[in-house]
């Protein structure tokens, strides 16, 4: 006679068992996964773009990107790692801080030795400082904006691609190439997607899938 | 040798297909071909990797993709040789790739265990009481999907310890091997998972017993 938690132990393999084997894709859905159309040009795409986004991340992030490999290349030392990045944060913030926060501050009190020493500056210069200022503000919003706007392109997002089914061998996947282009809101409706007709002059980004005969094969929509 | 119309026709040796090894070298000096073959040859391997964490086609697709992306990238740090294949890494590659997608989701929170309601839990327990019995195709997708929830109520790690251990039959050290753990985390994590399952099951039993 089995022991009562020994009975339990069991039904809990079992349980955790069928649990996971519950828990798994069909073959079926496996082998669809596996033969999808136009996936290893997809695959292709996203190498593309990964390497991109790689290149531009190059000249910034070279140090970074070694103390990273550091930290997966040596698992014993990565104290010493996260002590060295502490102290590059920590170099950074004061390098950052006096040009940024403090050089108002700086300009002012320079004013002020010059008062002392020179009396009151002139009135022009006054203004040139100011302008000087301004145009400082200016380029600094500027950048600002811009790197906004640097993310926002980073961070797209694409739709599955939809293969143009009235081509034949539509799934064949082993030539073609993709193809950025920007199309009119209005030819969503060949595809039987809904259009509002306010937008319909607009432009929408899309990768579309050349084959080698000239012929689109598959497209998908960017955001 | 063949024979055609009565004439003896020598056969010329098929060429060999190259091994992953040489098609690994040929991409890396810069032959897509070579890609494309090592692609075709192991994306069903991928997908079935994907298919033990994932359920949804697109789901699967997509850790196809990514492993293949990242398998691209760092192949200049595949060696090759004879300790280890190139299917081992990239297996490697696609059980970590899954690793990363079930930590994006379990910060999305898309599935909770809350998810199910009155109806599915008595499901669940009824599957509990025979856990031997075969069921049918409709049965057999409903557990699926309580499965695929009940298994999301678990860490991520604690997951993947649990499915490689059961799923794939693997020995904890193997498993260690494989994502880079040592073998006490791969221990300690399927502990964790079968925690969570039993404190499941025991909540479960109450609640039946106090109906």
């Amino acid at each position: 006679m089995k022991h009562k938690a020994q009975c339990e132990a069991e039904a809990l393999e079992e349980f955790c068992r069928e649990a996971v084997q519950a828990a798994r894709a069909s073959e079926d859905e496996i082998n669809a996964a596996a033969n999808a159309p136009f996936l290893y040009q997809r695959v292709r795409a996203r190498i593309a773009s990964e390497q991109e986004r790689r290149a531009d991340a190059q000249p910034g992030g070279g140090l970074i990107a070694a103390l990273l490999a550091g930290w997966r290349l040596l698992p014993r030392a990565r104290w010493a790692f996260a002590a060295a990045a502490l102290a590059l944060f920590a170099l950074t913030l004061l390098r950052w801080s006096p040009e940024t926060a403090t050089s108002p501050g700086k300009s002012d009190s320079g004013a002020a030795e010059q008062l002392a020493h020179n009396g009151p500056a002139p009135a022009s210069t006054e203004v040139s400082g100011v302008r000087q200022l301004d145009a400082a503000k200016a380029a600094q919003s500027r950048g600002r904006r811009m790197a906004r706007r640097s993310h926002v392109e980073e961070t797209e997002t694409a739709t599955e691609f939809l293969p143009l089914t009235y081509v034949a061998h539509a799934d064949d996947e082993g030539s073609g190439q993709i193809v950025r282009v920007n199309l009119p809101r209005e030819s969503l409706f060949a595809l039987g997607l809904p259009v509002s007709a306010e937008r319909a002059g607009e432009l929408v980004k899309a990768d579309v899938i050349v084959g080698d005969d000239g012929l689109a094969r598959a497209i998908r929509f960017i955001r | 040798m063949a024979y055609t119309y009565g004439v003896a026709v020598l056969e010329s040796p098929e060429p060999a297909a190259p091994t992953d090894d040489e098609l690994a070298a040929a991409t890396i000096a810069g032959d897509e071909a070579a890609f494309a073959a090592l692609f075709a040859r192991h994306k069903r391997m991928v997908a079935a990797i994907g298919g033990r964490f994932f359920q949804r086609q697109e789901q699967i697709e997509e850790i196809i993709q990514m492993s293949f992306c990242q398998a691209y990238l760092a192949l200049h740090q595949y060696h090759g040789g004879q300790e280890r294949s190139f299917a081992a890494w990239l297996k490697r590659i696609a059980v970590n790739t899954c690793l990363d997608e079930l930590k994006r989701n379990a910060r999305r929170r898309e599935s909770l265990l809350s998810e199910l309601d009155e109806s599915e839990t008595e499901y669940l327990h009824k599957r509990l009481q025979a856990l031997w019995a075969k069921p049918d195709a409709e049965q057999r997708t409903i557990s699926r999907d309580l499965a695929g929830k009940l298994l999301a109520r678990l860490k991520p790690e604690d997951r993947v310890a649990l499915t490689l251990l059961y799923e794939e039959g693997w020995s904890v050290a193997e498993i260690a091997g494989l994502l880079n753990w040592t073998v006490p985390k791969v221990k300690m994590r399927a502990y964790q998972a079968r925690l969570v399952l039993r404190e499941f099951i025991k909540r479960l039993r109450q609640e039946r017993r106090e109906v």
